[in-house]
């Protein structure tokens, strides 16, 4: 029965569980859920392509330049102060 | 301390040594954090906290350490700093009205499965130019429409590199609470970014 359970992981818990494990190791029964669940989710396999494009995203995440000397008057302004 | 050159400089020159460092790191600086924070007069308030920070403190910086690498430090310090205020001043729920009260939080049905709207495919292109220009707009873009709590949880996981711990202690939510957001931003990032990509193809 705790096996059955165990497979028993909805798209919900299973996203879920994707976000958690990089902060905790999962249980047994929840790796073990995982994993069948990705074998039968087309939805869940996208899912964690674009979940960890997203992770890479956030990593490497750079704004575009902008102009900055207004804000070198303003911080040297308040140092001299 | 007592061989740290600065400790030596008299007050012109760390003015000096300071004004340098102002000209040299500010456009960093106020990149990085505009792009972790959605007003742009917030970032540079805190851009301008870490040079006075800085300056306060110059005694302390230890000459091994780039001043970049110094002043990055003190900016992240600042800007997790910032999102602890956001979750201290209550604009955070509880998990529980989390879950309940946020219509756009329903990317799945009662059973847990993805409507059928929302469900990822892949079919989406949206994401398979990592490093485009476009995909890194949506991105920011996303990011800004995200409510400040969770945007806050997204920042933190970054600035505070993933240790949890520190993370759930920061912004004095349970692990549990923390994954959650985490998940919802994700939830939210991801159908924003698909969104977007996708309508300005």
């Amino acid at each position: 029965m705790a096996l059955i359970h165990s497979l028993n992981v909805s798209c919900d818990k299973a996203s879920a569980l994707m976000e958690e494990r990089e902060f905790r190791a999962l249980s047994g029964g929840e790796r073990v859920g995982l994993w069948f669940h990705m074998r039968i989710c087309d939805a869940c396999k996208a899912y964690e392509k674009q979940s960890q494009a997203i992770d890479r995203l956030l990593e490497v995440r750079m704004a575009k330049g902008e102009d900055t000397r207004a804000l070198e008057a303003r911080i040297l302004n308040e140092l001299q102060a | 301390m007592g061989s740290l050159p600065f400790c030596t400089l008299d007050d012109l020159g760390r003015h000096k040594l300071m004004a340098g460092w102002v000209k040299s790191h500010t456009g960093d600086l106020q990149r990085y954090a505009r792009s972790r924070v959605k007003d742009s007069d917030v970032a540079d308030d805190l851009v301008q906290v870490t040079f006075v920070s800085a300056w306060q403190t110059l005694d302390k910086f230890a000459e091994q350490s780039s001043a970049r690498t110094w002043l990055f430090a003190i900016l992240k310090h600042k800007l997790a700093d910032h999102y602890r205020k956001v979750y201290r001043e209550g604009k955070h729920v509880s998990g529980f009205d989390v879950i309940s009260d946020d219509p756009a939080s329903n990317e799945f049905n009662p059973n847990g499965h993805w409507h059928r709207d929302h469900a990822p495919t892949d079919l989406s292109d949206a994401f398979r130019d990592e490093g485009s220009e476009r995909l890194d707009r949506a991105l920011r873009h996303c990011l800004d429409l995200l409510p400040d709590d969770l945007r806050g949880a997204v920042e933190m996981k970054y600035l505070l590199e993933k240790d949890g711990e520190a993370i759930q202690k920061a912004l004095g939510i349970s692990a549990t609470n923390y994954w959650q957001q985490l998940h919802r931003a994700k939830l939210k990032l991801r159908g924003c970014i698909e969104s977007r990509v996708t309508r300005t193809t």
